[in-house]
């Protein structure tokens, strides 16, 4: 699980390797790892087409869940791969939602409760 | 009367933006479009113009600024989310709508593209939050025919509905967000040249009903709308937005027409005349002249910090009140400038002074302008900022008379005339949307839904005449109107005759907008639908079927059961028929045996009087009949 900032990025700095999560994150998903953005923020949504760098993540292999918070996506994230580990059987199941844990729409007041 | 000839000979030239609402949800978000709810909220905005990617203000853009106009946005929750609010970025984009568009573009024989990228179209009127509009290139170069010729389809789009207008304050605008995204197909044609403006109308219904026959649209007010292209020798290209109706585009065409022609005309007159461009003067503020002023409209202007300014116009003097096509004076063409700038409009020296009690001051102006006799003088009253804009503007277009017509971007009024509304926008307009991916489309995908078209419209009347058993021409009726779509879910879900169910939806519906004057437009297809399955399961009869339709379409929230109940017009069974037949009989016995065969007439008139509308009439009748028989042979025997 990541809880990146904001739309869910981390560093991935193309020019300082030292900086940059991308290698690491490459490695995990080459070793079958499944990678996982949350957000650090409470309320929103995360989305890898805004900014280069989240494409650069989602094209890596990240799975992106809407906006499930973290705490609910690693419990459900365990109980997936208690089922499948199947990198797209478990990227299809973390954005199916099953209990309500991912809402199609943010509402205006979300902010408000 | 003008002929083709006649718009030949002035070249005519048009190009038509058909609109046409998707069935389905948003294109960007996971909200419904039914346009059903109350709004819970709004959210105030204003608009400010920046630098574009290319280093230069957007020329609407700007004058949009300047206007320094309020926003008010209505939030409905279930039809608005945070994505109309751009305060998400866009989801991907509806795969449904996507489908529905490349069928349209497939039926208009369009190529679609190998790869859609969503382009962000500067809208600076407030009617979409985000300033700009979301609109992709779904397929290119289709056509046609009409007339035995190729109508060149340009381009086919997919793109986002705005939000739609309530209330328009001058200084404030209010909309409504839960119209913001509805998914919409754009086909713009090439430039038709050479068509009258009923050819240009023919060509815009043509394409009206290709798009309904792929079943995948909406229906009802405002579902459909049109941007024209106008323009003609030695006039100008002028926009021409939000025709409502397809039958409004061939007298909106004339009329442009007619403006252009005679701004032409005017610009000769002036110029015969010895007008030049620089005799035209900025206006002047005059506040203090009216300081004891007895008109209600400026003195209330005044009281409210309002100031008035004033120009003239030379050699105008008379012409304010020349028509420039039915409806459009020249007076109310320079009005339309000055309420751009939220004025409420201009009072010049061709209107009745006296009656509007301001003769003393317009003889100063003219004195104070130092205006000759053959000069127009105009005045604007209203806040300080505005009133100079405005007053500017005035001069400006009056300016521009000396030119002939100007290139502008006008509204349609829904009698046809049409109203400035801004200049045409820049070049610059479109950018792509960074928040969306281009999206590939494999040819396999294009190549399946092109193996499942719908049928083409011809078919469609060809079908419903040879196999349905319509009249042809009440078959080309429904295959053209709204109702398409729902007339084939009726033959499918119901029992009920075709030709019952096509002259409900085409002429029934119709009678009851124009004898009751109900908007029956409104009325959702569920809606009409449910009152079609009540006749097929013998709830009510058909007879009824008109009154429940129009008892509906006053109160959609009402159940079809309801309304029968309301209506006292619960159905009668066969045996409750033969009663009422047999009661009858027995209560005019002295008449029957009288008049034997004749009295049918008397017998029929009082049955259909306890039974009408909850029986088939026709069985009425052979009832009617058969039981007088009976009574008349037996009666017989007796005597
Ligand atoms: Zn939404």
């Amino acid at each position: 699980m990541i809880e990146g900032t904001g739309f869910g990025h981390t560093p991935v700095y193309p020019r300082a390797e030292k900086l940059s999560w991308l290698p690491s994150i490459k490695r995990a998903v080459e070793e079958s790892v499944a990678l996982v953005m949350t957000s650090q923020a409470l309320y929103g949504r995360t989305n890898p087409y805004v900014y280069r760098n989240a494409r650069v993540l989602k094209q890596a292999g990240v799975v992106y869940v809407e906006d499930m918070l973290t705490e609910v996506a690693y419990v459900k994230l365990g109980w997936v791969l208690g089922h499948t580990q199947d990198p797209k059987e478990v990227e299809s199941l973390m954005l199916t939602d099953i209990a309500g844990e991912i809402s199609s729409r943010t509402l205006f007041n979300t902010y408000l409760i | 009367m003008r002929d083709k000839s006649f718009y030949r000979s002035i070249g005519l030239k048009c190009g038509l933006e058909i609109h046409q609402r998707l069935k389905g949800g948003k294109l960007f978000c996971s909200c419904r479009s039914t346009l059903s709810e109350e709004p819970s909220l709004e959210i105030i905005r204003k608009l400010r113009a920046v630098y574009g990617e290319l280093g230069v203000v957007d020329r609407a853009a700007a004058f949009e600024h300047m206007r320094n106009r309020k926003f008010v946005y209505k939030y409905y929750p279930s039809e608005s989310c945070l994505v109309e609010c751009d305060e998400e970025p866009p989801h991907q984009v509806n795969k449904e709508a996507l489908e529905a568009a490349i069928t349209a573009a497939l039926m208009l024989n369009a190529k679609v593209v190998d790869e859609i990228h969503v382009m962000r179209k500067t809208v600076i009127d407030g009617s979409n939050t985000s300033g700009f509009q979301r609109t992709m290139v779904i397929a290119l170069d289709g056509y046609l025919e009409y007339k035995g010729e190729k109508i060149p389809i340009a381009q086919v789009c997919l793109e986002e509905e705005a939000c739609g207008i309530l209330e328009d304050w001058g200084d404030t605008v209010v909309y409504r967000l839960d119209r913001l995204g509805i998914p919409l197909v754009e086909v713009s044609t090439g430039l038709l040249e050479g068509y009258s403006p009923e050819e240009i109308q023919e060509i815009a219904l043509l394409i009206g009903v290709t798009l309904r026959s792929t079943g995948k649209v909406r229906r009802g007010l405002g579902s459909t709308r049109q941007d024209l292209n106008v323009s003609i020798s030695g006039g100008s290209r002028v926009e021409i937005k939000g025709v409502q109706e397809l039958e409004l585009i061939s007298k909106v065409v004339e009329n442009e027409v007619e403006r252009q022609l005679s701004l032409i005309k005017l610009a000769k007159e002036l110029k015969e005349a010895g007008v030049r461009e620089e005799d035209f003067k900025p206006p002047m503020e005059v506040t203090e002249l009216f300081s004891e002023t007895k008109n209600r409209v400026i003195k209330r202007a005044l009281k409210s910090g309002g100031v008035v300014f004033a120009a003239a116009l030379p050699g105008l003097s008379g012409f304010a009140s020349r028509e420039l096509c039915p409806g459009l004076t020249l007076g109310k063409e320079l009005a339309y400038h000055a309420r751009a700038y939220g004025v409420g409009g201009i009072i010049h020296s061709d209107e009745d002074l006296a009656k509007l009690k301001l003769e003393d001051e317009f003889k100063k102006l003219r004195e104070l302008l130092k205006a000759g006799s053959r000069d127009l003088i105009f005045i604007v009253a209203g806040p300080p900022d505005r009133a100079a804009e405005a007053s500017r503007a005035v001069v400006e277009r009056a300016k521009q008379l000396l030119n002939g017509p100007p290139e502008e971007t006008r509204a349609a009024n829904p009698d046809g005339t049409t109203r400035f509304t801004r200049p045409l926008p820049g070049a610059a307009r479109m950018y792509p949307e960074t928040d969306i991916p281009p999206m590939p489309i494999p040819r396999e995908y294009v190549e399946s839904i092109r193996a499942s078209l719908p049928e083409h419209w011809e078919q469609k009347v060809k079908r419903f005449t040879e196999q349905l058993g319509l009249p042809r021409d009440l078959a080309r009726q429904v295959v053209w109107s709204e109702y398409l779509s729902l007339f084939e879910e009726a033959v499918e879900k119901t029992r009920l005759p075709p030709t019952l169910i096509a002259s409900t939806l085409v002429s029934t519906l119709k009678d009851i907008k124009r004898r009751d004057k109900i908007p029956v437009e409104q009325l959702p297809d569920e809606k009409i639908m449910e009152a079609l399955l009540a006749v097929d399961g013998g709830k009510i009869s058909k007879e009824a079927l008109p009154d429940v339709l129009r008892e509906l379409a006053k109160s959609p929230g009402e159940t079809v059961q309801a309304i029968a109940a309301r209506l006292g017009i619960k159905p009668i069974t066969l045996e409750e028929l033969r009663e009422i037949i047999s009661s009858t009989i027995q209560d005019n016995m002295e008449v029957v045996l009288e008049k034997r065969e004749r009295a049918l007439g008397l017998i029929m008139g009082r049955v259909m009087a306890k039974v009408k509308g909850r029986i088939d009439g026709k069985v009425v009748s052979e009832e009617v009949k058969r039981k007088l028989k009976e009574v008349l042979s037996t009666s017989r025997v007796e005597a």
